[in-house]
């Protein structure tokens, strides 16, 4: 390549064919199309098939008819080369040509109508004849009007024509769609929201008016003019659509019925088409015969100046609208019109094979006698044919136009070819032209069999591969050397050696590697074998140097001969053999079937930075993929060794057992990752990967399958560089320690204060780790707690207490294996002693922002929901405790003294005191005495130490403000223990207010009615007594 | 587990986490050790203590005197499990022609054998254990003996098959060794002092001096890591054959440098 030149001339030169006004350079690139089908039928049969012949052949078989008219039609998928053939025609008939012969080319030039109106007009030949005023309505058939006009008026159109047509579209055909169907068609077609949807960009009115306007951009307009199946096609979610924007019920009826009904989308697409022809003219103002008159006009002037007529049209399309017409005129055999006076006429036009068979009326085909149809996969099997392609476009680029057109002036001699000066890829593969030899860089002949290979068959023709191939390479080539190839090839069926080699480089990029093994692969032989030829090094069979000029490293490789020189056509056969290969493979491929796809997504992953790996559970190409993500979490949760980690197997299983959550995933992957680590698109990546995928396809979950301890290798040493960051993801999250152990035994804490199990401690930081590994049941309802405090101690009693409690006593638990809990407790007892002493130490009490409520694993965060809940509550429970037990020991102060008591027998001494009143009362008859309760009495004076101790909690507590200090002490259950006592006093208190008025009443009347000096006495005995009762009762108080 | 049968229930954490009660109580009986690693309260089902207090003596981190439990081995040696290891290790050795030491012996130098078995506790993988040993290999010993082989670091147990690669082992021999950093050393002293505590690993290997696949891998990896270096010379009269690897560090070994163990 000539790198100043070409980086000149590279897009001019890179324009299709059909568009590039240098003639120059469209001979200078020109390669003999040798595999043409000369028929009088369109459709070639497999006995056409072996008969190909040259254009040159074609040329001679056309031109050397001098006296029919002719009508050839050249057919050909798009791009196939239909326009540079019949552009090669034109420019040959421009050299040989007889000066009677008059040569019109309408070239496809932008494709559009008025494009091939003017081409046709500006003919010197049609510009001096007479009919002016038509021409001139011709000139304006599609005078600038705005867009969005021009595209309006294209689609009211339609819907004018179909409102008015009877459902036959004005064709002897008979009715196409009912007069239901039509009435609703119109009524859809003028919803607003159909509407847009076909004046979208690339919808089948913006084709319409881009065959119509003016085309301003360089690109090949080969759509076609007419609507498609899929405008037509409505899901369910534009129904909705309609439904929704309350569209006409007509339009929802049809749109109904064109809601998966191929069959109907299928008739209306037809029965609209039909329309097409009409609209156009109608929009440019055209009659169907004004093309047809210019036509026969410059027939008969011809036909005057004893002149003969050839009109090659690259495109019919070009002709949208008109174009029926046009190819009625260019078929009119001037025998059957002998008083028209028309000259004779060559008709050379091109039709994609799509427009024959769609748009073009049957009764003109029957009249078409011959073709020349032009193979999509031009190359196939002409690998010398496909070389020289590449390099005629190569050599092109880097020769300046004046060389080019020295050579076109000399009349373009096939001898005198100018060939390019080398200034950059020298040493690179050449191709031979006569004895003259054309660089190919930046390709190899390897390289543009490998390009061409890749690409679809449809892909396969030389608009496409300049467009796909030449003009990517060479622009990556001369815009960034350094990064040559650029582009990313998924290798197929190729011995991975070479490949491993390279991969295993450890002072190698990812980048460097991928870009190596592409080049050396694609570009190369893809073996790591050198030799050495004239004193140059070849490596992969391609010269040292250029791997130094793409600043590639070198790479080892086994020292041989010089393999014998391998022509174009020992490849050719080299690809037999490598089919015939594959064929004897074929056992071994299909078992290898899913490896070979699931390795070509994951290759498509690293060598693309956008692309998304595909790991659908679904998608039978790439479940393997998902399944690799499964068997790589599941192996790194069996591998590591978690107790020697310092993970708890309590966590471990937290984590493992929630749903997706992995431990690993990929980058960039089609479904949400939620992981803790990403595995990075990069070949450790894929040797990781596919061992895995080995293991699960070939060795049935399991290592023994052939290469596996390579594979495995790789793993385990990816296993041991991962491991500090899995053991973090167990630990950690969002940077923060893992603290639900320290929360659920808080919590458990909690469960036992309620429960009573705690009510020897005075303070929190008291309490003992080993109190957490007793039984610990629930205790009885039956208390003197309030019902907030029993409320709390139901709800920690109950399931997610239980749970809580597993999670403390798993979590220091050694278990064998996996086993997720286990009652044979082996305990790591000192940590769960130190870990235990945190959380004593701390007081039970947890902030909000201590809680680790944002904990993104489920399992782990109910814990600290749990203790939140506790906690919530804990102050509530301990003011209403404190306010019941502060009403009883008012009770007990009425009546007694409290700073009197100073211990138990204080205690029983009044109980004492209390029974010896009943008693009194009993003997005196006084009412009181039926409610002396032995059993209350005996139990108050039984429980005497307790009263004392909870009157002693009952003042402690009064003055303790630390909720979780106080709720220890009233753990003890003070109130229970001083209700029966609060009881007794106030039954007593009341008895003796109630006894001594009686006994006031009895010595009222006592001394009112008695006059004897017996009843004095009574009197006076009585007296006593109760001044001494009087006296007890005092004491008592 | 290391002296006689080997069995499941002593596993590598019970024994650490018995050793951490005795060094850190002052005086402890047998019957208050079991009651801190098995609490009363909670424990259910058979005790699992005599085993790992088994064990425990006989990789001599603790004995019996005068009925109080004493720590062999000073706290301030084994700090955490990773000193617990690399001391389990350096007494590996101890135990040769013990059940333990024998079947280490016979499954490292499977080589890829190995894979064919999908379980250490496999029929046929047992029946040639015991064929080898000339004693009944039974499936809980096998079960046992894949607690301790993956924690001293001699491959990784998955869904119970067994993956060779003593990277773990020999990084900690070559702790316990200390050898001078940077120095060239002849692969055959070098397999010499691996020898001193890794004989349950190399010897048996192969004749022709050819390596065994967990030898090869751990290598490899330490190679691969920069912690050593192994080196290739033409001239060297002795040379070591890794284990064959199509992707790997291939070349025979002639001598090994330290580079400094991670």
């Amino acid at each position: 390549m000539n790198l100043e030149i070409a980086k000149k001339r590279y897009k001019e030169v890179f324009l299709p064919d059909v568009i590039d006004n240098s003639k120059g350079d469209f001979l200078a690139k020109h390669v003999p199309m040798r595999t043409l089908y000369y028929t009088d039928h369109a459709e070639l049969t497999e006995q056409d098939k072996k008969h190909p012949v040259s254009e040159d052949r074609i040329f001679e078989t056309i031109f050397s008819e001098k006296n029919d008219d002719q009508f050839i039609l050249v057919k050909g998928a798009s791009g196939a080369g239909k326009s540079h053939l019949i552009r090669w025609i034109s420019t040959m008939l421009e050299i040989s040509k007889e000066d009677d012969e008059i040569v019109i080319p309408i070239r496809r030039a932008d494709n559009t109508l008025k494009g091939t109106i003017r081409q046709l007009i500006n003919h010197p030949v049609v510009e001096n004849m007479p009919n002016k005023e038509l021409y001139k309505k011709m000139a304006s058939a599609s005078t600038t009007i705005p867009e969005i006009e021009l595209k309006n008026t294209i689609y009211y159109s339609f819907v004018n024509l179909i409102d008015s047509d009877d459902g036959g579209a004005g064709t002897d055909e008979g009715r196409i769609i009912s007069n239901v169907d039509r009435r609703h068609l119109v009524a859809l077609l003028q919803n607003a929201s159909f509407k847009e949807r076909l004046m979208n960009e690339s919808g089948p009115i913006d084709r319409i008016y881009m065959k119509i306007a003016e085309n301003k951009t360089l690109e090949v307009n080969d759509k076609v003019a007419k609507y498609e199946e899929e405008d037509f096609e409505i899901d369910s979610a534009f129904r909705t659509e309609l439904i929704s924007n309350g569209a006409d019920e007509k339009a929802r009826k049809i749109a109904d019925k064109l809601l998966d009904n191929k069959e109907f989308v299928l008739k209306i697409t037809s029965y609209v088409n039909k329309f097409r022809e009409r609209v156009i003219q109608r929009c440019t103002g055209l009659e169907p015969g004004d093309l047809s008159q210019v036509i026969d006009d410059v027939r008969h002037e011809l036909f005057k100046k004893g002149c003969s007529l050839t009109i090659l049209i690259e495109d019919i399309t070009a002709a949208s609208g008109v174009d029926n017409s046009l190819l009625d005129a260019l078929l009119r055999n001037r025998k059957g019109y002998s008083d028209k006076e028309l000259c004779r006429i060559t008709a050379i036009v091109g039709v994609a094979d799509g427009y024959y068979i769609d748009s073009i009326r049957s009764n003109t085909k029957g009249r078409i006698k011959q073709f020349v149809n032009v193979p999509d996969d031009m190359y196939d099997g002409d690998y010398e044919g496909l070389v020289e392609f590449f390099a005629r476009y190569l050599n092109t680029v880097s020769l300046e136009t004046n060389v080019i057109n020295d050579w076109i002036d000399a009349h373009a001699e096939k001898n005198a070819y100018p060939i390019h000066q080398v200034t950059i890829g020298e040493g690179w593969d050449e191709y031979e032209i006569g004895d003259k030899s054309i660089n190919l860089f930046p390709f190899t002949k390897n390289a543009i069999r490998f390009l061409y290979q890749r690409q679809s068959v449809t892909q396969r023709n030389p608009r496409a591969l300049m467009r796909n191939i030449i003009e990517p390479y060479v622009k990556d080539a001369i815009e960034d050397l350094q990064n040559y190839p650029k582009k990313r090839n998924t290798l197929e069926g190729y011995d991975p050696k070479l490949q491993n080699v390279i991969y295993n480089r450890p002072d190698l990029s990812d980048d460097i590697k991928i870009r190596l093994v592409q080049f050396m692969y694609i570009w190369g032989n893809g073996k790591d074998v050198i030799y050495n030829e004239n004193g140059k090094k070849y490596i992969a069979g391609l010269p040292e140097n250029i791997y130094k000029e793409l600043g590639l490293p070198i790479i080892d490789g086994k020292i041989i001969e010089k393999p014998k020189s391998v022509d174009i056509e020992q490849v050719l056969s080299k690809d037999d053999k490598l089919k015939t290969t594959k064929k004897n493979s074929e056992v071994q491929r299909v078992e290898n079937e899913k490896v070979v796809l699931a390795l070509k997504e994951v290759d498509k992953w690293i060598e693309n930075k956008d692309y998304k790996l595909s790991i659908g559970a679904t998608t039978k190409s790439v479940r393997p993929l998902n399944d690799v993500r499964k068997n790589i979490n599941d192996y790194l949760y069996e591998v590591i060794d978690w107790t020697s980690e310092g993970v708890s197997s309590d966590a471990v299983s937290k984590r493992r057992d929630t749903k997706n959550k992995f431990l690993v995933s990929f980058e960039r992957q089609t479904m949400q990752s939620d992981s803790a680590i990403e595995l990075p698109a990069s070949i450790e990546s894929r040797k990781i990967i596919e061992g895995f995928l080995r293991w699960e396809e070939i060795g049935k979950k399991s290592w023994d399958f052939p290469g596996a301890t390579d594979y495995l290798y790789r793993i385990q040493c990816w296993t041991e560089k991962i491991k500090p960051q899995i053991v973090d993801a167990i630990l950690y999250y969002e940077g923060k320690k893992i603290e639900y152990f320290t929360f659920a035994t808080a919590a458990e804490y909690y469960r036992l204060i309620l429960n009573g199990y705690c009510s020897n401690f005075q303070k929190a930081q008291n309490l003992s780790p080993e109190i957490l590994l007793r039984k610990n049941e629930p205790t009885s309802e039956e208390n003197g707690h309030v019902k907030t405090w029993n409320d709390l101690k139901k709800m920690i009693s109950g399931s997610e207490g239980n749970e809580n409690r597993m999670t403390v006593l798993q979590y220091y638990n050694l278990p064998q294996g996996n086993v997720k809990s286990s009652t044979n407790y082996e305990y790591d007892f000192v940590s769960f002693n130190k870990a235990v002493r945190k959380v004593i130490n701390n007081g039970l009490v947890y902030t909000e922002e201590q809680l680790q409520l944002d904990d993104p694993f489920r399992k782990r965060r109910i814990s600290s929901e749990y203790l939140k809940k506790i906690l919530e509550k804990i102050d509530t429970v301990v003011d209403d405790e404190k306010q019941l037990l502060a009403e009883k020991v008012a009770i007990i102060s009425k009546y007694i003294d409290l700073d009197d008591i100073e211990d138990e027998d204080d205690i029983k001494e009044i109980i004492t005191f209390i029974k010896s009143f009943y008693n009194q009362a009993q003997k005196s008859h006084i009412s009181a005495a039926i409610h002396m309760d032995n059993g209350l009495i005996n139990s108050c004076n039984k429980n005497a130490s307790n009263i004392l101790s909870s009157l002693n909690v009952a003042m402690q507590v009064e003055e303790i403000s630390e909720p979780v200090e106080a709720l220890l002490r009233l753990s003890k259950d003070p109130i229970k223990g001083l209700s029966d006592f609060a009881r007794l006093l106030e039954t007593v208190g009341n008895d003796i207010i109630q006894t001594t008025a009686e006994i006031e009443l009895r010595m009222r009347e006592s001394i009112g009615n008695s006059d004897n000096d017996d009843e004095n006495d009574d009197y006076c005995e009585t007296k006593e007594l109760l001044d001494e009762c009087k006296t007890i009762i005092e004491e008592v108080k | 587990m290391f002296v006689g049968n080997m069995v499941t229930e002593a596993i590598p954490a019970r024994v650490y986490s018995l050793y951490k009660i005795v060094v850190s109580k002052k005086e402890i009986t047998r019957a208050e050790v079991q009651k801190c690693i098995e609490p009363e309260g909670i424990y259910e089902g058979n005790s699992y203590f005599a085993a790992i207090f088994k064990a425990a003596t006989e990789l001599g981190l603790v004995e019996i005197q005068d009925n109080i439990v004493i720590p062999l081995i000073p706290k301030e040696e084994i700090k955490g499990i990773e000193d617990f290891k690399k001391y389990v290790i350096s007494k590996m050795d101890s135990f040769e022609g013990e059940q333990f030491y024998e079947v280490t012996n016979i499954i490292v130098n499977l080589n890829e054998e190995i894979y064919k078995y999908r379980s250490v506790a496999d029929t046929d993988l047992l029946n040639l254990l015991s064929n080898q040993i000339g004693k009944q290999i039974t499936a809980p010993m096998a079960r046992g003996w894949r607690f301790w082989a993956p924690f001293i670091g001699l491959g990784y147990v998955n869904g119970m098959a067994f993956l060779p690669n003593a990277y773990i082992y020999v990084k900690n021999i070559l702790k316990i060794l200390n050898i001078e950093k940077n120095k060239e050393i002849a692969i055959d002293e070098f397999m010499a002092m691996l020898g001193k505590y890794g004989k349950m690993l190399t010897s048996n290997m192969q004749p022709e001096r050819n390596m065994n696949l967990a030898l090869s891998s751990a290598l490899r990896e330490l190679h691969d890591n920069g912690e050593i270096e192994l080196k290739y010379s033409s001239d060297a009269k002795n040379r070591w054959i890794l284990f064959p690897s199509n992707e790997a560090f291939n070349d025979q070994i002639a001598s090994i440098i330290v580079k400094g163990v991670k």
